[in-house]
């Protein structure tokens, strides 16, 4: 070998040598992630607590058409809405099962909650660490009192032994045995009362408060639960809130039911729900427009909803109508009819809780003429009030009339599912008869055989792939 | 210093020593001859010479001369290289500046494994390597046969190698599976080089919304680019190309220059494309409700199991066809037309390649001319656009400019040029209820037996663009360097880069009304796909003793890929508008993807008498994906190639003229993709009080110790030839077993985090076999026919998912420990009967299983090629015909489940007393059973196929002149010109889910257009 050579050889390697440092050359940044690592600061923990917020609507509501939320699966599962579209796993939970562990949709559905839980339980955890005047902060009441809804909508639309675990950032997971429903209603309660540990402002406070009495309700408490709200204004309202420009972020009732059409308003369901649409109420306000529309399906009649009026509407997830009601009921339960029939009757004569904008593409309000049938919207010409009721003369027939009102009243709210199962689970009716289509009756929307007949499902199973979950194989029971 | 100044100097340096390598030039000799037929004694184009010494290989001229300069003063072997020509070696001695001669006169053989091969460490004779390559002449393919784009030309052409078209849509792309599928979690595609570097293959590459199909960046490849395409089929071949070549590597050598005067080829080419097929019948039974046992009232829908009840009755069957009738159809005849030239040429110091291409293919969809009637009237114009008259189209621009310049003796460069620019209209389609066959599979016949779309018309489906631009430039330098008689070395570098743009445009008050459609949206979206490659080499060749001689390999490489998109999008247009600056609301997204692959090799070879070859070599690997506690992973591989019939105990007889015995072990790997490993946050935004407020939400949970997936392959084979090498046969049986397969371990939904998180958990096994066999049956003057025949077999086997990790299920496919990857699922029918004799069947009658049960496998599992080439009148003609078969795999018939669920409700199963009970039994169990199982519907889908038939004519040299050609030949070919299947639904080889879904194992027959019958004429003529 020459001596050149010998040269240009020993310099290739110390330059190629110097060339190559790994660590250096292997360096990437990934602009799409945020480094979770670190110590929080204020700027760290706002964005945390506005993607609790994000989170929860995405739970309790669903998104602008991909998937839905709580609040539409129940009332699919419910008689408020009927299934007018193709998807299969859609079309078993409007059905009422047998549903597939393997539903893909209600997997989704499902992962969305937890992760809404988990969202607002971190942005919690996150202000308390950094907020100096932590009382004064009314992030974190609302952070609690969101985990605690999420904890309610569990124990209403879910079985007995609903899975919760925990995840850190380190890659540790910890599983805990499956809470029973009651327990699941006790720990919402239990984050109602820490938000109300935190009384910031009157809206925090007063949304834990009739957040709470709705847990205490579903515990068979009515009286703590009137308790809770009394001296809240009826006019309270907090909103799930949306934004049209924005996609992502529309209002997903009006997308999924109005745009998509996979839903449509209900009547009679199964031949045994409510008559949402025939009963012409101002508080359920509806259209089919135009008079032949069908669903995304193309065979079910399709009649969109009107509470909502675009996709910019919010959606009330706990409101001071709702205290009123839950205070009737408690009235009820004591036997005190007049104070029943009062409350309802007040709420009934307060035309500020009417709708009264709707979706652009309904019909105008007839003046002239009554008849607007078959596209109706409920907000006849010359409303005045909703007609004061008359006691139907028997408890029973009182409890139905009751849970006729809290379903006009919440619509499209998400609390349907949660009161048939109190009405089988606290006043002893049978599921068939509470139920869409119970019994069996044959699986039809509006006169579209969709095919099969109506399951006994009365809650939402967990999905299959919480079995990953070494304490959980299955729900401890389907009971009401 | 940065990585790139570091790597500058790197190359710097390199450079610095070509020129400080110039005093060893003064000291040279040249070698120089000529290298004819012994037949014909006609210069061997194309054919090469190298000196076995140093490895060193140098191309035949046009005039079948050549010229080897720089040679060290020496005696040398120098071997000669020709396909289709048995070797040749002689030795010379070379003396310091002088020039001394060697001729050699070849002689014509079928086979030879003096062939050579482009490995990493460079160009080796197939006979030195353990492993099986294949390697497909893409130049004479071209020229001959219907091939359109890169993944027509590998298809049936190479056994375990299985190409897996998505659909017919013109640009929509393909699966490549080479010896089965490795990945639970990752690609399954092998990575693609072109001269040397790798370039972004992604089997589907879109982000327009069209119901399924993608383009593949193969796609923007033009085949009359290539010389030849090899195929190093599993890691015991691909340890060398690191952690990224498990799945196999597709080497792309596009042409180059030869020495001599300019050649001109040029081509025209003209086609038609129609759609064959025969799309079901829609039919509806009309009756009456049977009240009180009394039939009356309006007409209604009557289904079969409503019969059997005694709900209603059933007076008339309807049936219509949208998608047949001539009046209403929109599947018309597609048309194609090619244009291209090409030049090569060159001296002794510079030879040039370049070329260009036109290419336009129109699909068959085409808007009827009562919809053009119809939309001209409703929208007060004279003309539509082109989009709206025909949706799908593609239209191509290539240009190629290859350079190989001598620096001096000792130093070559050779710089690639490619470029091509692209335009893609795809139609909507498949899972899409916005897409047109959707429209006219569902369509509905009203009670006068007249069918409507549906969902939507022609007309407005058609006028939503689907538009995707793509422009792609692929560059490389390769510097070669031969500073000694023995030691040779390389440096690479190149360049990828693809700019895609895509337009989504739905046209205010002009597209469907579905959802927000026809309220007019544009999206935009701007994706830069780059792929950068470095690599350094240095061989060394030695002979430590008379008959033993030694090579040494070193090398390194450096490989970045890039993903880079913008979207911007814009909704609620003004009417005319196409434009995001008019729209109501507006959004962006931003997405940044980087991975970077580091690696380092060396390889020994030890050669016995050029006969007995063993191999060594050891690669090491890093990537940025790896996880944080993961360093580098170590690839090693082995093999021996012994030429038994050279060995002196080999009887000499004239039965076997060559048989080579090879195996070989060799690992190889797969990176996580560029985030797996990481636990992070990710930007949202949400709206607070109504404000769009931003936010942050829980991304993904990694794991810092997450490692490539590893594969593991041992390859036994041989190689024979029989009576003089006219019929020889090369068999292989591979065993390839991927260990550390990322999994991607669902997480229990009630942690709160991301679904899955990926986890080194599987392993998965393929195993099988490959065939081939070439034989020229009958070898005349006037007449020749040759038969290429082809097989493989491969078992595919998932052999461990993880502890605690159950099946993984998608749909009706799963991966399930014991079974096939993405095998299909469903509770079975055990058996169906018509007990009581009504002619339906009833959901009493039924019997299906409790529990899911394997059906089979989604991919084939034997795949067999015939191809039979006559060549007549003293080559003036050649008629080829290709058979392609594929079995052992089912299909999911989606298309006619939904057509006989609620969802359609037009199939003939449900609707007509007279239709075959197993279709009847089937519908049932999936409507009205608990189950709804799907078993019935997935279905068996062995097919064969005439793949190709082509017809080439070489025009007599005075025909050629009336063109001012010296040669010219007409082709005429056909591709897909028959199925023989008992599939049926419409055609078996469909995916809905496109290329990616489920990693490229979801597969469905759902609404998706099926592939065409072509027709080609092409003209060649050469200057």
């Amino acid at each position: 070998m020459t001596r050149t050579l010998r040269i240009q050889l020993a310099l290739v390697g110390t330059i190629a040598a110097a060339a190559c440092s790994p660590s250096d050359l292997l360096k990437v940044t990934n602009p799409d992630t945020i480094d979770p690592s670190g110590a929080l600061t204020p700027a760290k923990v706002a964005p945390l607590y506005a993607g609790a917020v994000g989170d929860f609507a995405l739970a309790a509501v669903g998104d602008n058409g991909g998937t839905e939320g709580q609040l539409l699966v129940s009332a699919s599962f419910t008689d408020e809405t009927g299934n007018s579209e193709t998807f299969p796993t859609r079309k078993e939970y409007d059905q009422r099962g047998p549903t597939d562990p393997k539903n893909g949709t209600l997997l989704a559905v499902f992962r969305q909650l937890h992760r809404a839980r988990r969202s607002a339980e971190t942005a919690v955890d996150a202000l308390k660490t950094v907020d100096t005047a932590p009382l004064t902060d009314p992030r974190i009441a609302e952070s609690y009192s969101l985990a605690g809804l999420i904890y309610i909508l569990m124990g209403e639309n879910y079985c007995n032994g609903m899975p919760v675990s925990t995840a850190t950032l380190d890659g540790t997971l910890t599983f805990t045995d499956p809470l029973t429903t009651t327990d699941v209603f006790n720990r919402a309660i239990s984050r109602f009362d820490s938000a109300l540990a935190y009384p910031a402002n009157s809206t925090v406070t007063t949304l834990a408060k009739i957040a709470k009495a709705r847990a205490l309700l579903d515990l068979n408490q009515p009286a703590a639960a009137a308790a809770m709200v009394a001296g809240i204004p009826t006019t309270f309202v907090y909103n799930a809130t949306f934004n049209l420009g924005v996609p992502g972020q529309n209002n997903p009732v009006f997308a999924f039911m109005n745009q998509n059409k996979r839903f449509s308003a209900a009547n009679l369901d199964g031949g045994n729900g409510l008559n949402f649409r025939a009963a012409l109420d101002p508080r359920v306000p509806w259209a089919r427009v135009p008079a032949n529309n069908r669903g995304f399906d193309r065979a079910t009649p399709q009649y969109d909803q009107g509470k909502y009026a675009n996709e910019s509407a919010s959606i009330p997830m706990v409101t001071g109508v709702e205290a009123r009601l839950i205070e009737a009921e408690a009235a009820l339960r004591v036997g005190d009819v007049p104070t029943w029939l009062n409350t309802l009757n007040t709420l009934r004569a307060n035309t500020s809780l009417i709708p009264k904008v709707f979706p652009a593409n309904f019909p105008a309000v007839n003046t002239s003429s009554a008849a607007c049938a078959p596209s109706c919207i409920g907000l006849l010409p010359g409303f005045t009030a909703l007609a004061p009721l008359t006691d139907p003369g028997d408890q029973a027939s009182r409890v139905d009339l009751m849970f006729r009102e809290r379903a006009f009243w919440l619509y499209l709210t998400g609390h349907r599912l949660g009161d048939l199962r109190r009405l089988v689970r606290q006043y002893s009716r049978s599921a068939d008869a509470v139920f869409p289509g119970g019994g069996g009756a044959q699986y039809v929307i509006d006169g579209n055989p969709k095919g099969g007949i109506f399951g006994n499902d009365v809650n939402l199973s967990i999905p299959l792939d919480e079995t990953n979950n070494p304490k959980f194989s299955a729900c401890i029971d389907r009971n009401p | 210093m940065t990585i790139l100044v570091r790597l500058r100097s790197a190359l710097g340096a390199v450079f610095v020593f070509a020129a400080l390598g110039s005093p060893l030039a003064a000291q040279q000799g040249t070698i120089t001859g000529r290298i004819t037929d012994s037949a014909s004694k006609q210069p061997l184009v194309g054919s090469s010479v190298q000196i076995i010494q140093t490895g060193r290989v140098t191309l035949v001229r046009g005039d079948g001369r050549y010229t080897i300069t720089g040679v060290s003063p020496g005696a040398y072997d120098i071997r000669t290289l020709a396909i289709g020509y048995a070797a040749q070696r002689k030795t010379v001695v070379v003396k310091a500046d002088e020039t001394v001669a060697l001729d050699f006169a070849l002689a014509a053989v079928p086979f030879t494994l003096e062939e050579l091969v482009t490995t990493v460490t460079g160009v080796q004779r197939r006979l030195e390597i353990g492993n099986s390559v294949s390697t497909i002449r893409a130049d004479s393919l071209t020229q001959t046969q219907p091939i359109a784009d890169l993944t027509q030309l590998l298809q049936a052409r190479s056994a375990g190698v299985d190409i897996l078209p998505s659909s017919g849509t013109v640009g929509s792309g393909s699966r490549i599976r080479i010896r089965g599928a490795n990945s639970l979690s990752l690609s399954n595609e092998p990575v693609v080089y072109i001269d040397g570097v790798a370039v972004n293959t992604s089997a589907s590459s879109s982000s327009l919304g069209t119901g399924g199909q993608a383009p593949s960046r193969l796609n923007d490849l033009d085949p009359d680019q290539i010389e030849s395409v090899e195929i190093v089929k599993g890691p015991s071949a691909a340890v060398l190309y690191g952690t990224a070549a498990a799945n196999g590597v597709i080497r792309i050598t596009t042409k180059h220059g030869v020495v001599g005067p300019p050649r001109w080829h040029a081509y025209v080419e003209g086609g038609t494309q129609t759609d064959p097929n025969q799309y079901p019948t829609n039919y509806r039974a009309v009756g009456r409700t049977i009240t009180g046992g009394t039939p009356g009232g309006a007409l209604r829908t009557c289904l079969l199991t409503q019969l059997a009840a005694g709900v209603c009755t059933q007076e008339t069957l309807l049936s219509s066809n949208i998608l047949m009738n001539k009046a209403t159809t929109p599947i018309g005849t597609g048309h194609s037309a090619l244009y291209g030239a090409d030049v090569t040429g060159g001296s002794e110091n510079i030879q040039y390649f370049v070329s260009g291409q036109y290419q336009n293919q129109i699909g068959t969809l085409a808007l009827p001319d009562t919809e053009r009637t119809r939309l001209l009237t409703a929208r007060s114009v004279n003309t539509l656009p082109a989009n709206v008259l025909r949706p799908n189209s593609d239209k191509q621009i290539s240009v190629r400019s290859n350079l190989t310049v001598q620096l001096n003796k000792l130093m070559d460069l050779q710089t690639n040029i490619g470029y091509s620019s692209g335009k893609l209209l795809l139609p909507q389609n498949d899972n899409n209820v916005l897409g047109i066959l959707p429209s006219g599979y569902f369509s509905f016949t009203d009670t006068l037996g007249t069918p409507s779309w549906g969902f939507f018309a022609p007309g407005e489906i058609f006028s939503l663009l689907r538009q995707q631009d793509i422009e792609r430039f692929t560059g490389s330098s390769h510097l070669q360097w031969r500073p000694l008689s023995w030691l040779s070395g390389y440096a690479l570098a190149g360049y990828d880069i693809g700019q895609r743009l895509e337009t989504s445009f739905s046209p205010t008050a002009q597209s469907p009304d579905f959802g927000t459609t026809n309220l007019g949206s544009k999206i935009d979206t701007r994706t830069e796909l780059k792929t950068y490659t470095v690599s350094l080499g240095l061989t060394g060749t030695s002979r430590l003793a008379k008959s033993f001689a030694l090579r040494t390999a070193l090398g390194a490489g450096y490989t970045q890929d890039l993903f880079y998109q913008n979207q911007a999008s814009g909704s609620r247009l003004a009417f005319g508008s196409n434009d995001i600056d008019g729209a109501a609301i507006l959004s962006a997204s931003q997405t940044t993807v980087t991975t970077i692959r580091i690696g380092a090799f060396t390889e020994e070879q030890l050669a016995y008498k050029d006969r007995l070859f063993v191999t060594g070599a050891v690669r090491v690997d890093n990537t940025s994906s790896f996880g944080a506690d993961y360093k580098a992973i170590v690839f090693p591989k082995a093999s021996v190639s012994w030429v038994l019939s050279d060995d002196p105990i080999f009887p000499k007889h004239t039965f076997v003229s060559l048989l080579r015995l090879r195996a070989a072990y060799g690992q190889s790997g797969l990176q996580p993709g560029a985030l797996d490993a990481l636990t992070y946050l990710s930007p949202s935004t949400s709206a607070i009080s109504g404000t769009s407020t931003n936010a942050v939400v829980f991304g993904s949970l990694g794991l810092p110790g997450l490692k490539p997936e590893r594969s593991g392959e041992a390859e036994l084979g041989l190689d024979a030839a029989f009576f003089h090498g006219q019929t020889n046969v090369d068999f292989t049986y591979y065993n390839k077993k991927t260990t550390d397969a990322l999994i991607a371990r669902v997480l229990a939904p009630s942690l709160g985090v991301s679904s899955t998180r990926f986890e080194n958990l599987g392993s998965v096994r393929n195993r099988g076999f490959e065939l081939t066999i070439n034989s020229r049956i009958v070898n005349s003057r006037n007449f020749a026919w040759d038969v290429t025949a082809t097989g493989s077999t491969t078992k595919n086997e998932l052999l461990a998912l993880g502890a605690g990790i159950p099946p993984v299920i998608f749909g009706v496919q799963r991966h399930t420990v014991g079974y096939p990857l993405g095998g299909f699922w469903d509770r079975p029918i055990k058996s169906w009967n018509d007990a009581n004799g009504n002619g339906i069947i009833e959901l009493s009658e039924i019997v299906v299983g409790d529990t899911a049960e394997f059906r089979g496998s989604a991919q084939p599992t034997r795949q067999v090629t015939f191809n039979q080439v006559f060549t007549l009148f003293r080559g003036r003609l050649r008629v080829a015909a290709l058979v392609d078969y594929q079995g052992g795999f089912y299909q999911y018939n989606s298309t006619e489940e939904f057509r006989c669920t609620a969802t359609g409700n037009n199939c003939r199963a449900i609707q007509d007393p007279t239709a075959p009970l197993d279709q009847q039994a089937r519908a049932v169990a999936r409507r009205l059973h608990g189950s709804t199982t799907d078993w019935g519907y997935i279905e068996k889908a062995d097919f064969a196929k005439l793949r190709e038939v082509s017809a080439t004519y070489t025009l007599p040299d005075a025909w050629a002149r009336a063109f001012r050609a010296q040669h010219a030949s007409v082709s005429v070919s056909g591709r897909n010109l028959h199925t023989w299947t008992n599939y049926t639904g419409v055609d078996p080889e469909l995916n809905q889910l496109g290329q990616a879904s489920s990693n490229g194992f979801g597969v469905r027959d759902f609404l998706t257009q099926p592939p065409v019958r072509t027709f080609i004429v092409r003209a060649n003529f050469t200057f």
